[in-house]
């Protein structure tokens, strides 16, 4: 039978393609049926038409004079579709006369592959005009772009979108349009493509970040840990990973006590950063997880990178946030000085935080201010730093934080906040910290109280106990090393 | 696909003549025609050899054609019609040097008068004495009253001029007080060797029928074909003159449409009304339907087994199939009258008028209101039916519709055909009801395109060593079943000629099996069963197999496409009549359930002004292997194409022609194998059954994934792997919170996402 089967290599669909544009034209029907040789003579006089759409026209009618001679010429055909195709691409969509040149650039392609069976060029130019057909839902257009999709040779294919992705793109504008969203069909969608073309990440990736967002994290896992048995290495797959072991922690009670999750995403981090050396999100993202792994000298060397590869205002500034956790307060000051004179903006948290943690109290609550006046809404958080920060200044934040909405992300920060304004007592705010991220702020804000009421046995023994928490990342980290200081010197 | 049923037997009737032929008058003693006194109706032959321009590219030009009639007080006509033909090549010499008029010897007497040829030299020769006969035409197993006065010309040269007229009288009236005929303006000649027709071009043609001023005459309207015509009245005699210059020649092609409009003609009657038409075949009907106690005895017996008006009806036509074999042998009767109901079935034979009047009798013996119709068949195309004539050359029942009956029209002339024997060669055609008060021409219902029709069920069922088998079955319908089952029936080598027929859909195979269902069965269409076998084909084993189908393996066998006139040779309207459906469901199966589908090309979708291809494939599960299916559907849609469309109609033909194959192979793949093999471990091995889980969500099979991940916790509830694979199946099949439930168990019992 091998010798019936390949006495054709012909392509299908043009007068069906031709058929889903005129549809898409609004055509009348009777029209529809015929082709369309839109030729250079013809076009209607347009004022509008774009210089770059204009220079086509010449170029078309040389090369139909020419075609007119050498019908069978397949590289006069080729350029024909290229000069139709680069008239759409500058010339205005929604004229009818504009779709015609597309739908002629489609049938010179088509006669091409009749003259040159598999010339892959054409191929390949012929699927991106059927995969765009796709996004703007022309009947039928999925099932010519699969066709011709497996057609074309394998290594060709893989520059390709699979024909799935286009119905993703096209079901998930349909839904934003309509105002609804329907998750399975674009999930479906995805695994449609992964299996049209299973060595790519790209639909790997979209759905691993959907079902991410949805916090379905181990899911997102399994499909990106697919996607690195099935497809080469990509820096995006591994960063993907990394992000998503990540966020997962950070999304649970306390990444401190899932240390070997955090690793997962150094590891994946590690694995993305030979693949993109210059991306400063993987280096900035490796150096935050360094620290929380107490790993602070690689931590500050990635953050190093991070400002050598961008030294924008915020990478130094966060710099110096880092050298300011470790109570390396000078270095700190010169990187802020420095973020300072690349125009750092006066809200960044950076300004007031680093003197905060060297005791500078003063401008702290300077920079502090601009910051809560920055704000719409502020975190529980905000409002406990006013408090620090109002006392060690002699400042009274109050009217400014009355002026805001207070935002609470969880129950503990309900917790803090209802002990901070004395209606929970020590020992029920003590019974609700449930992990090393909760105990670290249980015993430092018990031994500020402490602290500040003059009971300095007890802000001792709670500040040492924050530290001992090991939650390197925590700002009251460096404020209960700095009490415990001042309490040890009798400040 | 138009001359498919052109059936001799529709000559049951004796007609007046071919459709395009003018009805002449008779004399059996022709050898003396040029030593006959006659009186020339045209100028002489050197004034008109110098009368017309030569046009080089013609092959023949008409000079003149002339036709006078005169009717006399008895309806009798005399007419003498002259042609002088300019002969300008080759072809016109061969198809020109033999001239033959038909004529009905029943009602006609003919005389050739004179017939000479004008050399290029100038000479004139004339027909020898020897060179006339007068003959039956060819037609096999029949015998009528249609015959041929046959002469040949003498020293016909290229640039020789031909002249002759012939005289031709009525001898007997066939509708008493009325006369009609028909004219056609150009001269149509056979072509030598059976090949056709030809009318060339005419440079004047010209009619002129005279009558007394007492007889009405009604005509056709000529106007459109530019023929001037004029009336005019002296001494109690009136003339109608028709006169044609400068006409087109005709050039007849496939696929014409089926009314006479391509050619100027025109039909003169003394009747307007068919009623008159309509009484006179029924007085030659009605004295005939007569019983005897044969008869009746056959009466009889239907009523005690018939008892309903569909059961009768279908009784009788299976009555007269049974007993009344078709034969056409009625000389000297004028073909209008048909024998006696029950002398045709004490015959046993009888031609259609015959059985028709038999299938009435009983039918209204059984309480079946019915009539003869008389019919003009598809092979004679549609005349102009707006003036009244006796052209009719088929007849069959009509059954109106009643209590308990839709309406029928029913064809009994088929030996064995499918009940009511209603054909291509009728359907749409112009009919006559038979009864005193039927006063207009009917005409019979057509079938819808979906009702003539072949599906082809081909499935890929055998494989063995390096060969492979398909089994075949074809069912038919409308036209093809007609076509077929005749082919069937009256084959001389049938064996060969249906292996050699059906064997063109793969011709790279051998027709093995060759079986034929409802050949004889009158209530069932006709079907064909059979098997190819395709030899050395594949490697056999673990090598791939490849197929291929293309809807033009239908197209090639059933549909005449790949002979259509390029745009630039058509010169008439192209009509696709009636629309038909081709359709297949091509089963291919997997040689094992080790190979798996590769699909390299499906086939093309098709919609256009003329054509409907529908095609799907998918793959289906079988009992062991899995199978790809394709389907297709092929609307060729009923269409009459205008010469302005018609580059566009063969541009979509040609591109029906060259549509994608469908292309796909069964390839031994080791995913294939790994699946096999693990499907079978699973039963029993947990570890298996997540390599499978794993497989399928490799291949997509999300649903099967899963699957085989419930059956592996039942088999392995503590295994966290397990339940990581579990979660994954389950997130695919989009049961999001049992997934985060599996993964969590999987963590839970020791695994690392």
């Amino acid at each position: 039978m091998r010798r019936i089967i390949y006495q054709c290599a012909a392509l299908l669909w043009l007068a069906l393609l031709l058929g889903s544009l005129t549809a898409c034209s609004n055509l009348q029907p009777e029209k529809s049926a015929k082709k369309n040789h839109p030729s250079a003579t013809a076009e209607p006089a347009d004022n509008n038409l774009t210089p770059e759409a204009r220079a086509q026209l010449p170029i078309i009618e040389a090369l139909q004079k020419q075609l007119a001679q050498d019908s069978k010429n397949p590289e006069l055909h080729y350029n024909l579709a290229l000069a139709h195709l680069a008239y759409y691409e500058n010339a205005d969509h929604q004229l009818r006369a504009t779709r015609e040149h597309k739908a002629a650039a489609i049938e010179a392609l088509r006669e091409v592959l009749r003259i040159l069976p598999g010339h892959v060029p054409s191929m390949k130019l012929l699927y991106t005009q059927v995969y765009d057909g796709i996004i703007q839902d022309w009947p039928h257009a999925f099932i010519l772009a699969s066709d011709l999709y497996k057609d074309i040779p394998p290594d060709a294919r893989s520059s390709l979108n699979p024909p799935s992705i286009a119905v993703f793109i096209q079901r998930y504008r349909a839904q934003q349009k309509a105002g609804k969203a329907n998750n399975e069909e674009l999930y479906r969608a995805l695994l449609d493509a992964i299996h049209e073309q299973p060595n790519s990440d790209k639909a790997y990736l979209q759905l691993a970040k959907m079902y991410r967002s949805q916090g379905y994290y181990p899911l997102a896992l399994a499909t990106l840990k697919l996607a690195e048995q099935n497809t080469p290495q990509s820096h995006a797959l591994y960063e993907a990973l990394a992000a998503t072991y990540e966020e997962r922690v950070n999304n649970s009670d306390c990444s401190y006590d899932k240390t070997e999750q955090l690793k997962n995403a150094i590891h994946y981090y590690q694995k993305a950063v030979p693949l993109a050396p210059d991306n400063t999100g993987l280096h900035h993202s490796l150096s935050g997880l360094y620290f929380d792994n107490n790993l602070y000298q690689l931590g500050l060397y990635e953050s190093a990178l991070t400002v050598e590869l961008d030294p924008s205002a915020a990478n130094i500034a966060r710099h110096a946030q880092r050298y300011s956790l470790l109570g390396h307060n000078q270095q700190a000051q010169v990187y802020l000085a420095q973020a300072k004179t690349k125009g750092l903006e006066l809200t960044n948290v950076a300004l007031h935080e680093v003197p905060m943690n060297a005791g500078n109290w003063q401008l702290a609550a300077l920079s502090f201010t601009e910051y809560l006046q920055a704000q719409k809404e502020l975190r529980v958080y905000d409002v406990l730093k006013a408090g620090i920060i109002g006392a060690q200044a002699d400042l009274d934040f109050s009217s400014i934080i009355a002026r805001h909405k207070i935002t609470f992300h969880s129950e503990w920060e309900a917790a803090i906040y209802a002990y901070w304004t004395h209606k929970m007592t020590d020992a029920q705010f003590k019974q609700a910290a449930r992990n090393r991220c909760e105990r670290t702020e249980y015993f430092f804000y018990s031994g500020y109280r402490a602290y500040r009421a003059g009971d300095i046995n007890t802000a001792k023994n709670h500040f040492a106990s924050a530290l001992k928490q090991n939650t390197y990342r925590f700002i009251e980290r460096p404020l209960a090393r700095q009490f415990l200081h001042n309490i040890n010197t009798g400040r | 696909m138009a001359d498919f049923f052109k059936q001799k037997k529709y000559l049951g009737l004796a007609l007046m003549a071919a459709v395009i032929s003018i009805y002449l008058s008779a004399s059996a003693n022709a050898a003396d025609a040029s030593a006959t006194k006659s009186l020339r109706i045209a100028p002489p032959l050197k004034t008109l050899a110098r009368s017309f321009v030569i046009d080089k590219t013609a092959e023949a030009q008409v000079i003149l054609r002339k036709t006078q009639v005169h009717i006399d007080e008895d309806f009798m006509s005399h007419a003498t019609s002259y042609v002088a033909v300019y002969i300008n090549s080759d072809e016109a010499v061969r198809d020109y040097s033999q001239i033959s008029v038909t004529f009905n010897s029943f009602y006609e007497d003919i005389q050739l008068e004179f017939a000479n040829v004008r050399t290029a030299d100038g000479k004139i020769d004339s027909i020898k004495a020897d060179a006339t006969q007068i003959q039956s035409p060819t037609d096999e197993n029949f015998y009528h009253d249609r015959k041929e006065l046959l002469f040949s010309l003498p020293n016909v040269r290229k640039g020789a001029v031909i002249e002759f007229q012939y005289r031709y009288t009525d001898t007997k009236k066939m509708v008493p007080d009325q006369w009609f005929d028909s004219y056609s303006f150009h001269w149509w000649e056979d072509r030598a060797a059976g090949q056709g027709s030809r009318a060339d071009a005419i440079i004047s043609s010209e009619l002129s029928i005279s009558a007394p001023q007492s007889i009405k005459l009604f005509s056709s309207d000529a106007s459109q074909f530019s023929i001037a015509s004029k009336r005019s009245e002296k001494k109690g005699q009136q003339t109608l003159h028709w006169t044609g210059k400068n006409i087109a020649k005709i050039e007849l092609q496939s696929a014409m449409p089926r009314q006479h409009n391509y050619a100027p003609y025109v039909r003169v009657s003394t009747t307007k009304e068919w009623n008159d038409v309509a009484r006179w075949a029924n007085q030659l009907v009605e004295p005939h339907l007569v019983s005897d106690a044969k008869l009746d005895a056959l009466i009889a017996e239907l009523k005690k087994t018939a008892l309903t008006p569909d059961a009768k009806v279908k009784a009788v036509y299976a009555a007269i199939q049974d007993k009344v074999r078709y034969v056409f042998a009625h000389v000297g009767r004028g073909g209008y009258e048909p024998h006696d109901a029950a002398e045709v079935l004490k015959n046993g034979y009888g031609d259609c008028k015959d059985q028709t009047v038999l299938a009435v009798f009983l039918l209204r013996a059984l309480g079946i209101k019915a009539d003869p119709a008389l019919i003009i068949t598809r092979g004679r195309g549609i005349p102009d039916m707006t003036i009244p004539a006796v052209s009719f050359d088929h007849m069959i029942v009509h059954i109106p519709a009643q209590n308990g009956l839709q309406e029928i029209w029913m064809d009994t002339t088929g030996d064995t055909s499918l009940y009511p024997g209603f054909s291509i060669g009728i359907e749409g055609q112009p009919a006559l009801i038979v009864n005193d008060k039927s006063s207009a021409i009917s005409i019979l219902p057509s079938l819808n395109s979906s009702e003539h029709f072949v599906d082809l069920e081909l499935v890929f069922d055998k494989f063995s060593g390096r060969n492979a088998q398909a089994s075949f079955t074809l069912h038919f319908g409308g036209l093809f079943e007609q076509r077929l089952r005749s082919s069937w029936q009256y084959s001389r080598e049938r064996d060969k000629y249906f292996r050699e027929l059906i064997g063109q859909i793969y011709n790279s195979a051998e027709v093995i099996e060759l079986t034929a269902s409802n050949a004889d069965n009158m209530w069932q269409p006709f079907a064909i069963h059979g098997r190819f076998s395709f030899e050395n084909v594949w490697g056999g084993g673990d090598a791939p197999i490849n197929y291929a189908f293309s809807i033009t393996q239908l197209t090639n066998l059933f549909a005449d496409l790949r002979n259509l006139h390029k745009a630039e040779d058509r010169k008439q309207v192209y009509v696709t009549d009636p629309g038909y459906n081709l359709r297949s469901r091509i089963v291919f199966n997997s040689p094992s359930n080790k190979h798996q589908l590769q699909l390299q090309n499906r086939g093309e979708l098709i919609n256009n002004n003329y054509y409907t291809l529908d095609q799907q494939g998918s793959e289906e599960q079988g009992q062991s292997n899995s199978r790809y299916v394709v389907t297709q559907n092929l609307t060729i849609k009923p269409a009459t194409i205008t010469l302005a469309d018609y580059a566009d109609f063969y541009q979509k033909t040609d591109e029906l022609l060259e549509s994608t194959n469908w292309t796909l192979s069964y390839e031994y793949n080791t995913d294939s194998v790994e699946l096999v093999a693990l499907e079978q471990k699973g039963k029993r091995d947990a570890n298996a059954l997540i390599a499978l889980t794993k497989l399928h969500i490799k291949n997509g099979a999300y649903a099967k994934a899963l699957s085989a991940a419930q059956e592996s916790i039942k088999l392995a509830p503590k295994k966290a792997e397990a339940y990581y694979f579990l979660g994954l199946a389950q997130g695919y099949n989009n049961l999001l919170q049992e997934s985060d439930a599996s993964f969590k168990k999987a963590e839970a019992l020791g695994y690392e996402l």
